[in-house]
């Protein structure tokens, strides 16, 4: 079964996540919403399917990377995530939460061997 | 009646402060096109044991990895015909590559003429950490952001990032 596939997203705790929205764009010319941005991709094997990257700066005190005490949470694509989820239950995997499913795709956090959150999201791009 | 003209006015003059602030912005971009991260290249980050979190990470989310950690493969949005990588890599927690920065990852972002950037960013008293480096898959140099983040800006040559790969008998993440 195929897995991980890409990268989703990049999130990073910061003290003004405007100012540092502002600076990416201003010196680096990203293309920001107050939120953050995303770059486009195309798939390796299909280049007519879209990827994307997001990337946020979150504020310092987001309870959004928790339990993890880190920076920083990584957004990996994946396939299939409801079998993913069930084979990472096998392997004693810690899951944090349910999938959650949007209109964009489903998401489920899990804890690596390290205690970073990581998310899981199967997209529908 | 004078409230609703006070309302209007105020109205009309933030519609005006801001397509006046649009088109300089506007304007902007479009002299300063070397201003362009095109992509993520790299994600690393810090950890106690990264042998061991290349294999969890192998093992339960079957990325293929290496010793180096591991390569996304991807193709590029403005022409697809191209090649992309992002280098995701766990690192000693003792490793000084993010130093000054104390925080616990650094983000590589591809960029598309990173001598012009540079000397854009000199002048924007943007601290840069380092000389332009110059290896066969690419231009490197670090800077730091607004809240000392180091920030790596690469300059691609993904064909030789490519080989360099196969001569490693690396499998990517796709």
């Amino acid at each position: 079964m195929k897995k991980v596939t890409g990268i989703g997203g990049i999130f990073f705790k910061c003290k003004d996540p405007k100012a540092v929205n502002e600076w990416y764009k201003t010196h680096l010319g990203f293309d920001t919403t107050p939120y953050g941005t995303s770059f486009e991709w195309r798939d390796i094997d299909d280049s007519t399917k879209k990827g994307l990257t997001q990337w946020n700066p979150f504020a310092e005190n987001t309870k959004y990377f928790e339990p993890s005490g880190k920076d920083f949470m990584i957004n990996y694509r994946v396939e299939n995530l409801e079998a993913l989820v069930e084979e990472l239950k096998k392997e004693n995997v810690t899951i944090v939460d349910k999938i959650e499913s949007y209109d964009y795709g489903k998401f489920v956090h899990i804890i690596d061997i390290e205690g970073n959150k990581i998310q899981l999201w199967e997209p529908k791009d | 009646m004078k409230k609703k003209l006070l309302l209007i006015s105020a109205f009309a003059l933030t519609f005006v402060l801001g397509y006046a602030f649009r088109s300089i912005t506007a304007h902007d971009s479009k002299q300063l096109t070397i201003r362009k991260a095109t992509g993520i290249g790299g994600i690393f980050f810090k950890c106690k044991d990264p042998k061991k979190v290349r294999e969890w990470y192998q093992v339960h989310l079957g990325m293929s990895t290496n010793q180096y950690g591991g390569v996304f493969e991807w193709r590029q949005g403005a022409d697809s015909s191209k090649k992309g990588f992002t280098q995701w890599s766990p690192f000693n927690e003792k490793t000084k590559y993010f130093d000054p920065s104390t925080k616990d990852f650094m983000i590589n972002y591809r960029v598309e003429n990173l001598e012009a950037l540079v000397e854009q960013l000199r002048k924007d008293s943007v601290t840069i950490t380092d000389k332009i480096e110059t290896v066969e898959y690419g231009k490197f140099v670090h800077i730091l952001d607004i809240e000392g983040n180091k920030v790596e800006l690469w300059e691609p040559n993904d064909l030789e990032f490519e080989k360099l790969g196969m001569k490693i008998n690396a499998r990517t993440i796709k």
